[in-house]
This record gives structure tokens, C-alpha cells and sequence, in this order.
């Protein structure tokens, strides 16, 4: 039997901000606004990379049960919830604790799991850093940039990127994994039939007041931008040729 | 400022700061026996800031290392400064839409962003931690690839978007060879397999530095463009006028990428 945590951060979908929002007079406004909330996207893959080693554990009928963690005051989506249930996820956690790491590191001490995942950029102020500091916490070892995962005798085997190429790994578990870009990176979706099943079952909500929040910035600025963009005019053959001369560095 | 600068080995450059003390360690180590070491090198020393080097080995001994030691740990931090009441540390929030300081308390750790400024080779070493087995890595196996480092080391650099398509990514790797450049692309195209992930630029891919970088056909989100160095020119193709790219840029058409390149091929292919 394997067991498979992966953690996931509800963020506020930025990227639907219109330009203006990020101007220095209204960029409260935007942080405070009503964005749309959504999974992290490399926390999305970590959770397709954790069903892909799921499905290749099915293949010799081992037994997988996978749990999603999230941890924060922000409202997971019911429908990413369903989904995840949909999918075939166990348990669906949903923890509030002003300590990510430490609140993580003492849901698996209690639920011991033999994988832990976490996508590598995960959370806007941390840059990632949760998966390494709740490995730490669980005195645990710490693999990152993983594109791919499968399993093998005593442990798993991944693929994961490194500057230099692409390593593959066997390793021993229990292990953290960092989730970086993989082939098959997006999501998949559940059948409807799956997600009306689901629909009957609840996360599990947790509240843990212990710990210390992670340090805040004490003060935001809007960054300087570039604004000198020249703008080349002319037909795509006129276009192309000032680029000729740029790259042979006459308009440098 | 008294620092103490922790890098990988083999400790190639210092970052543009003052540093006391440099401390090195094996990046091949297990992480959890080497932050206890360094914990214990530091117990009592007297430093305002532990300061880790930009790369992916650093970053996880840095953060091993504020947990185990109870210090406050900013990542990825663009600038440092010292300030009449303490040190500061800069870094890109929100998708790098805004800049966080942070003013710092002593003995916090700090790691570097990857596109920190070097400015000299290391000096004498002052300490170097010693190896410890990763018992838990049972096996493993590199198979190299240099594209990773011919683009990051490249003058000249060709990037795609997914407005540029595949067959735009395909034109954006021959112009790369027909100029002599390298070609990379935006995290969307590769994750459309338009590439492989060894030639995405970005934060999550390969961070470059380059005298010019031609981009078709991208967006211009901050992850993108936070892979390349502020000091490069960048040269943006895209249909939509008000897109972000313009913003980053320094040369701007308001183009159909492919369209484009296939002028800028012309006389090539």
C-alpha cells in the first residue's frame, strides 16, 4: 500500500487583473478585489503527477490512497473539491493555520504518508519554500524539480531536471517530492458520473492556532516597468528587416 | 554589513555584496545533515545575515538551515540594502507585478534571486561542510543535456510564445540557427510539447541573459520575463498592442508573429 499526500494553495487568479489595476494608485484595490480564486498551477501538476503514480501502482494492483492538503484562509472552490474526489482522492483536507509548513508537517506525523508532494512555486510570498521547511519539519530527505514519478521496489522512481540534464532517481521513501514541469501537466477531468458521486462527500476542515506565520513584507511597492517600448511600424517585410539589422547589431 | 555567504561547490562568484565569511558545501550532500552542520558552524558566530547563493541546492540548505536555527527566511531576493535602521531585502511578489521589502531582523537567512549580480571570484573560504551520503537516494542516473546551458549562455535568443504556435516555435528554432543564436520558449508552448521543458524560459525554466532576445508571439507574463536579464534588450512580436510585453520591451511590433518570421526567414531558408 502507498500512500500520497499532495499539498495545494488556493491563490487568487492575478493573471485576469486588468493593467490598470497594478497602477500605484489602485493596486490595493486590486490585491482587496474579488479575483477569482484557483489552484495553483504546478500544485496542479503535482496533483496529476500523484494520479499518474497512482495509476501506475493499479497496474500491479497495489493499493493507493491520496489525500490533497491545503492550507490557508482562502476558499477552495467546491467545484476543485469535487473534482479531486471525482478523481479518486481519499481525503480532501482543507487546514487553517497561520503555519503552512509546521501545520503540514503535523497532519502527515499523524496520517503518516509515504510520498508528500508539493508543486515547486507554490504561494505568492514563499516562492516554493513550504515543501522544504515541512521536509525539514518531518526530518525528511527532499527531491526537487520532479517532472515524473513511478514506482518501484522500496520506493519510487523519478525523473526530474536538473541544469545540467535530466536525472532519474530511485528513492527510497518516505521522500518529499518538488513538482516542476511535466509532460503531461495539466489536470485531468473526471467523468460526470464520477463528479455526481462526489458531490456527496465533504473536505475535511481543520483548524490548527499553533505555529508562527511565515514573515510579511513591511511594505509593497508597484514594480518600474520598462515604458520606453518602441514601436516598429511598417509592413512585416519592412518589420523583419529593421529586426535583421537589430540582430546584426546595427540598431543596438 | 556582516555577512555570511553560503554557496555550492565549487564557488565560482560572489554576489555584488560585502561578505565576511564564505561557507561551502557539496551540493550532492544530504540537506538534512548539512543544515545541522551549519547550524552548529554558526551557533557562535557573529553575523547580521546568512546570506545563500541563487541556486536550487542553496535554497533548500537555506531553508533547512531557518528551521532548524528559528531565523526568518526571505527567498529569491532581487537587492539587499543597508539602511539606517537595518538591512532590507527586495523581492518580486505577485507575479512579479510587485515589489515586497522586507526590513530584517539579525541573523535571518536570505537567499539570492538567480539573476543576483556576480561581481568578483570567491576569496579565501572559510569553511567548508562536510559530505554526508544521501542514504536515501538508492540509485540515479544523468543523461546530459546541453541546451540547458547553451541558452542560458547565449547572446542571441529566439523565444516563442503560445501565439506563436508550433509552427511559429519551429520558425523561432530556425531563425535561432540561421543567426546563430539559441531558441527557447514560454512555460505554455512547452507545456504544449511545442518544445521540450529544457528550452523554457522563465522562472521555472531556464533564466537568461542575453544582449538581445527576439520573443514572438508571447504574452509577456512575469514568469516568462523574469527569466530574462533586466540588462538584455528585448525585442517583442505580438499581435495585441496592449499586451503585456510591450511594457517589458524595448522594441515593440504589433504584428502577426508568424508573419514575421516568415520575412525574417526569407532570404534564409
Amino acid at each position: 500500500m502507498l500512500s500520497i499526500l499532495v499539498c495545494f494553495s488556493i491563490i487568487k487568479d492575478y493573471s485576469s487583473a486588468a493593467a490598470e489595476q497594478w497602477l500605484p494608485e489602485r493596486v490595493s484595490d486590486c490585491l482587496e478585489d474579488n479575483m477569482p480564486l484557483m489552484p495553483d498551477t504546478y500544485d496542479q501538476t503535482a496533483l496529476e503527477v500523484a494520479l499518474r503514480l497512482r495509476d501506475d501502482c493499479q497496474k500491479s494492483g497495489e493499493e493507493v490512497v491520496l489525500s490533497a492538503l491545503t492550507v490557508g484562509k482562502k476558499e477552495v472552490p467546491r467545484r476543485f473539491s469535487e473534482t479531486l474526489f471525482a478523481l479518486g482522492y481519499k481525503n480532501v483536507v482543507i487546514m487553517d493555520a497561520p503555519d503552512k509548513a509546521g501545520a503540514i508537517a503535523r497532519y502527515a506525523e499523524k496520517n503518516p504518508q509515504h510520498i508528500i508532494m508539493f508543486g515547486i512555486k507554490s504561494s505568492i510570498y514563499s516562492s516554493g519554500s513550504t515543501g522544504i521547511k515541512a521536509a525539514q519539519r518531518l526530518d525528511l530527505p527532499y527531491f526537487g524539480n520532479v517532472g515524473e514519478a513511478r514506482r518501484a521496489e522500496g520506493g519510487v522512481i523519478v525523473t526530474a531536471s536538473r541544469p545540467d540534464g535530466v536525472v532519474s532517481a530511485r528513492l527510497r521513501t518516505p521522500v518529499v517530492l518538488g513538482i516542476n514541469n511535466s509532460v503531461c501537466g495539466y489536470l485531468r477531468i473526471p467523468t460526470l458520473k464520477a463528479r455526481l458521486e462526489a458531490r456527496k462527500k465533504e473536505p475535511e476542515a481543520l483548524l490548527m492556532t499553533a505555529g508562527k506565520a511565515d514573515i510579511l513584507p513591511d511594505k509593497v511597492r508597484v514594480r518600474r516597468q520598462k515604458n520606453s517600448c518602441r514601436m516598429i511600424e511598417g509592413t512585416a517585410k519592412e518589420q523583419a528587416e529593421y529586426l535583421r539589422a537589430l540582430i546584426r547589431g546595427e540598431q543596438l | 554589513m556582516n555577512n555570511v555567504f553560503v554557496c555550492a561547490l565549487p564557488c565560482s562568484a560572489l554576489p555584488k555584496i560585502e561578505t565576511s565569511k564564505v561557507i561551502c558545501f557539496d551540493p550532492s550532500s544530504d540537506f538534512r545533515g548539512a543544515a545541522k552542520e551549519l547550524d552548529e558552524l554558526l551557533g557562535s558566530v557573529e553575523y547580521d545575515l546568512a546570506i545563500f547563493g541563487g541556486g536550487e541546492p542553496e535554497a533548500e540548505l537555506a531553508l533547512r538551515f531557518s528551521v532548524i536555527s528559528g531565523a526568518d527566511c526571505i527567498t529569491e531576493a532581487d537587492a539587499l540594502e543597508q539602511t539606517e535602521t537595518g538591512i532590507t531585502a527586495e523581492k518580486r511578489i505577485y507575479g512579479g507585478e510587485l515589489t515586497a521589502v522586507y526590513a530584517l531582523k539579525p541573523r535571518s537567512v536570505v537567499t539570492l534571486s538567480a539573476g543576483f549580480p556576480s561581481a568578483r571570484a570567491c576569496p579565501e573560504i572559510y569553511a567548508v561542510l562536510p559530505y554526508r551520503e544521501p542514504d536515501w537516494i538508492l540509485s540515479s542516473a544523468l543523461t546530459e543535456d546541453a541546451s540547458v546551458s547553451s541558452l542560458s549562455g547565449a547572446e542571441l535568443v529566439f523565444a516563442a510564445g503560445l501565439g506563436a504556435g508550433a509552427a511559429g516555435c519551429e520558425a523561432v528554432k530556425k531563425a535561432a540557427g540561421a543567426f546563430g543564436g539559441e531558441y527557447g520558449v514560454t512555460r505554455p508552448a512547452a507545456m504544449y510539447a511545442w518544445a521540450p521543458f529544457s528550452r523554457q524560459i522563465g522562472v521555472s525554466g531556464v533564466t537568461i541573459s542575453p544582449k538581445l532576445c527576439v520573443v514572438f508571439g508571447a504574452s509577456g507574463a512575469p514568469a516568462f520575463i523574469d527569466g530574462i536579464s533586466k540588462n538584455c534588450v528585448i525585442a517583442a512580436v505580438n499581435t495585441d498592442r496592449n499586451a503585456l510585453i510591450f511594457k517589458c520591451a524595448d522594441i515593440g511590433i504589433a504584428a502577426d508573429a508568424g508573419a514575421v518570421l516568415k520575412e525574417l526567414l526569407a532570404d534564409l531558408i
